[in-house]
């Protein structure tokens, strides 16, 4: 029982250990007023992956882009900033999230439906940042909705678990053209499955 | 010549891989148990292990599909089984609301035991799609076919015209109206009839009707319920079933179907999980049935049917996924040859290129 204890303490202290962020840099997240506990994200992963040396770069980029972000987006939230840097690691730049939120009612449902739907296109169909862009691109310039990003989510998750991701591709090529040219979500949905 | 068959298939299937970045080829191996395969009459239980390979490739309009598999089973050798198939689509897009659909088919099956147990079947067809790229969308199709059976007697040729018609009475949530018709020659078989043994060749004519829907629940859950109806008129005096069993031949392919199949489809992270429950009522009017292997008893064979499976993927890296699957049957009939219930489960792992 007391070597449990221990353990638990000690794995408790690593844990805090590894999630400690550098001084330098957590002054100047507190400075620009963009606190939050996805940093510590960035620096379990880099240690995870034996990355330290980078920890600085990865997070001075991310200060540049809620920095852009803030500067071209009225409706930007320091709530919402564990949102915003999920969409940086994605590949999304600063200016293409702008759109979005510039174009549509930001909501705490509409970030997790593109979260969700952003996630999907860059890991089931393998999209790459600038094909994420042209996504973002078109979902804040045609008429699409949260609903309309969280029918498309599921869709690629059931015919990927269908086919095992066969057609990941072809059905990414097609998603991206439809999407694109602000085909209705039914007719996009019922062009994909003819893919299966 | 199925030697020849498999390495055909296998390097048409890398060759469209090889060639081009929007081919995949998938490859897995899949152990599992059958029990009762062909219900109660006859008893066969075994473990098995599988091979397959599969293979796609898709242009803007071309899709092209190859399938092969093996089968062979540990203390049953005589099921084993070999299951081929291509499939070759082109899309004519006549507008963007237009579609002309040419579709080809070839599938071999042979059981490799047995030495005429072989079935080759050929399909084409043509598809007019209107989709009003809103809420709707109307298929029709005419296919043409055969099935050549190593036993020549069973062969047979048909035809099938289907309409249907998709209504989206939501955004992700849709109504499915399908219906077909379809009519069976059998070529080589010749039917006595009337006096003096006039030949016939036997028919059979087809008719089905189904209606679905689709709920989606956020992004992980889609339900599918569908009814269906079936009815078939036949003059077919006996049957000679692809799989060799039963080995008595049943009178009269005339029957009356429907049921209810509900489907799911549940994606949760690296899961992907897809149930299904069927209930069907099958009525054979006119065949007997057997009170025991050889006791005939009154005209009519009726069949109260269910079948409750589950298939499932989990994917340890984007090029790696494990399978499993299961299914459970059960078949309630008063007839020896028709009742029995009996379960196949299987794991797999697949390796996606």
């Amino acid at each position: 029982m007391r070597f449990l204890a221990l353990l638990a303490l000690l794995l408790s202290l690593t844990l805090q250990a590894a999630a400690q962020m550098p001084p330098s840099l957590e002054k100047r997240i507190e400075e620009l007023g963009f606190q939050s506990d996805y940093w510590n994200t960035y620096i379990r992963m880099a240690r995870l992956h034996k990355r330290e040396a980078e920890i600085e770069g990865i997070i001075t980029s991310r200060l540049s882009f809620l920095h852009r972000l803030k500067e071209s987006c009225s409706s930007f939230q320091a709530r919402d900033i564990s949102h915003y840097l999920y969409y940086s690691d994605l590949g999304l730049s600063a200016d293409s999230l702008a759109g979005i939120l510039n174009a549509k009612e930001t909501s705490d449902e509409l970030l997790k439906a593109l979260n969700g739907f952003l996630s999907v296109a860059a890991g089931y169909l393998q999209a790459t940042p600038e094909e994420l862009e042209v996504l973002a691109e078109a979902f804040a310039l045609r008429n699409y909705s949260r609903r309309d990003l969280t029918v498309l989510t599921g869709l690629i998750k059931t015919l990927h678990g269908r086919d095992f991701g066969m057609k990941s591709e072809s059905r990414k090529k097609r998603l991206i053209s439809l999407f694109r040219e602000g085909y209705s979500i039914s007719f996009i949905k019922r062009q994909l499955e003819d893919l299966s | 010549m199925k030697k020849e068959l498999v390495i055909l298939v296998f390097l048409l299937a890398t060759s469209l891989a090889v060639l081009h970045a929007e081919a995949s080829l998938l490859t897995g191996v899949t152990y599992g148990y059958d029990d009762n395969i062909y219900r109660d009459s006859s008893q066969v239980s075994s473990a098995f292990l599988e091979e397959s390979l599969f293979a796609t490739y898709t242009s803007s309009a071309f899709q092209a599909e190859a399938f092969v598999s093996h089968m062979g089973f540990t203390s049953a050798a005589s099921e084993n089984q070999l299951l081929m198939n291509l499939t070759l689509s082109y899309d004519l897009l006549l507008s963007m609301q237009s579609t002309l659909r040419l579709l080809g088919e070839w599938g071999f099956s042979d059981y490799t035991e047995w030495e005429k147990a072989d079935l080759t079947g050929l399909k084409g067809s043509f598809s007019y799609i209107y989709d009003d790229l809103s809420r709707t969308r109307t298929t029709l199709t005419a296919t043409f076919g055969s099935n050549n059976y190593g036993l020549e007697t069973a062969s047979n040729s048909f035809f099938e015209g289907s309409a249907s018609f998709q209504y989206y009475y939501a955004l992700d949530d849709s109504l499915t109206l399908s219906g077909y018709f379809r009519h069976h020659i059998w070529e080589e078989r010749r039917l006595e009839t009337g006096h003096a043994g006039t030949l016939l060749t036997p028919s059979s004519d087809l008719f089905g009707l189904s209606l679905s829907t689709e709920f989606s629940l956020k992004t992980a859950f889609t339900l599918t319920p569908r009814l269906y109806w079936e009815s078939q008129n036949s003059n077919m005096a006996a049957i000679i079933p692809a799989e060799i069993e039963p080995l008595v031949e049943q009178d009269a392919d005339t029957y009356h179907c429907y049921g209810i199949l509900i489907e799911g489809s549940l994606s949760l992270g690296r899961l992907y999980l897809n149930p299904a429950v069927n209930y069907f009522y099958k009525e054979y009017p006119e065949r007997y049935s057997f009170l025991d292997e050889i006791t005939p008893s009154d005209a009519g064979v009726i069949i109260k049917g269910w079948n409750i499976s589950a298939e499932g993927r989990f994917f340890l890296a984007p090029f790696l996924a494990t399978s499993f699957s299961w299914e459970w049957d059960d078949y309630d009939s008063e007839d020896y040859w028709s009742r029995g219930s009996g379960y196949s489960a299987s794991a797999g792992l697949f390796l996606l290129f």
